[in-house]
């Protein structure tokens, strides 16, 4: 800035000193400490999305099809070596103690007995017109 | 410079960085205020660093003028979106804000009416250098050119300014 400048630089600073007599105040201290508070908060935030994440992943490490970490006898038929993957379902599964439940005379319990014929007894017409009459065989 | 210290010294220069900014805005105070709070917010969040290459006035004022030119990109963007859609014209702010000018004394009014004639580059050098007392050096700094460039608009800028002073001058005699 040179000599011839002044009457420039005044008219400026005259300027200046109008302006600056009504800039509107501000407190950055509170600005800090708003902006200190957002940063804290965005902190915690980003904590508790990532232990979100890690526990999503832990999950899916577990859970997924074919992982180490899956229980004894999810997979029956990849415990036995085969290359075929099937699980196996609550409809083919039979339980080792089901030998014990072969008694005899079971098939007593098992079976629905037909109408009109029960063990050798036998439903025939009865003693008067038309009325069934029960039989009876007797022994030897 | 401390982290500790920033905060008070942004607050020492807050005159001088309002000044800076209304000016970067066309002289409207909403304007002005609202960069001047993103400006303050984006070196508190860090998203600003000063790195002690240049005075922290000279690197403020950069940011100012920055964050001024990011917030007059958008307006210009969403004013072109709008005005395609509602098929007006584009509104080009006046540099000056009548308001500004209203509320300013008579010569004061005058120089700002003046001075938002010139050029953006021509009005800012000279702002720099007559109203904020920084060097050319500094100001083709915080305007991110040449020094060459910014003793150009500066000379240029200051040629300008005296012929419509004069101008005015004597239409104001002839009345």
């Amino acid at each position: 800035m040179t000599g011839d400048d002044r009457d420039l630089h005044d008219s400026f600073q005259s300027l200046r000193r109008e302006e600056e007599a009504s800039v509107p105040p501000i407190s950055i201290h509170s600005l800090a400490a708003y902006e200190h508070g957002r940063r804290k908060l965005s902190g915690k935030v980003a904590a508790v999305t990532a232990c979100a994440a890690a526990m999503l992943i832990a999950a899916a490490v577990v859970l997924l099809p074919g992982s180490h970490f899956m229980p004894k006898g999810w997979d029956g038929e990849r415990e036995q070596g085969t290359a075929s993957i099937s699980r196996a379902t609550i409809t083919t599964w039979k339980p080792a103690t089901d030998f014990l439940l072969d008694t005899p005379g079971r098939e007593l319990l098992q079976d629905v007995p037909s109408i009109g014929e029960w063990h050798g007894a036998r439903i025939g017409p009865g003693p008067g017109k038309g009325h069934p009459r029960i039989s009876k065989q007797y022994l030897p | 410079m401390e982290e500790t210290d920033l905060p008070a010294e942004l607050e020492r220069m807050h005159p001088a960085s309002f000044g800076w900014a209304l000016w970067c805005c066309g002289h409207r105070r909403e304007e002005a205020e609202e960069v001047l709070q993103a400006t303050y917010l984006k070196i508190l969040d860090r998203t600003a660093k000063f790195d002690g290459k240049s005075s922290l006035r000279t690197w403020l004022f950069g940011v100012i003028r920055r964050t001024a030119a990011e917030r007059y990109r958008r307006q210009w963007l969403r004013r072109q979106l709008f005005d395609r859609w509602q098929l007006h014209e584009l509104d080009v702010p006046s540099v000056a804000d009548p308001e500004s000018v209203a509320a300013a004394s008579e010569s004061n009014g005058n120089l700002l009416r003046t001075v938002a004639e010139l050029a953006t580059r021509q009005r800012q050098v000279l702002h720099l250098v007559f109203y904020q007392d920084l060097t050319i050096e500094e100001a083709s700094r915080v305007m991110n050119i040449s020094l060459g460039t910014a003793r150009t608009h500066f000379d240029r800028g200051k040629r300008r300014l005296r012929e419509l002073l004069a101008r005015q001058e004597a239409h104001h005699d002839r009345r």
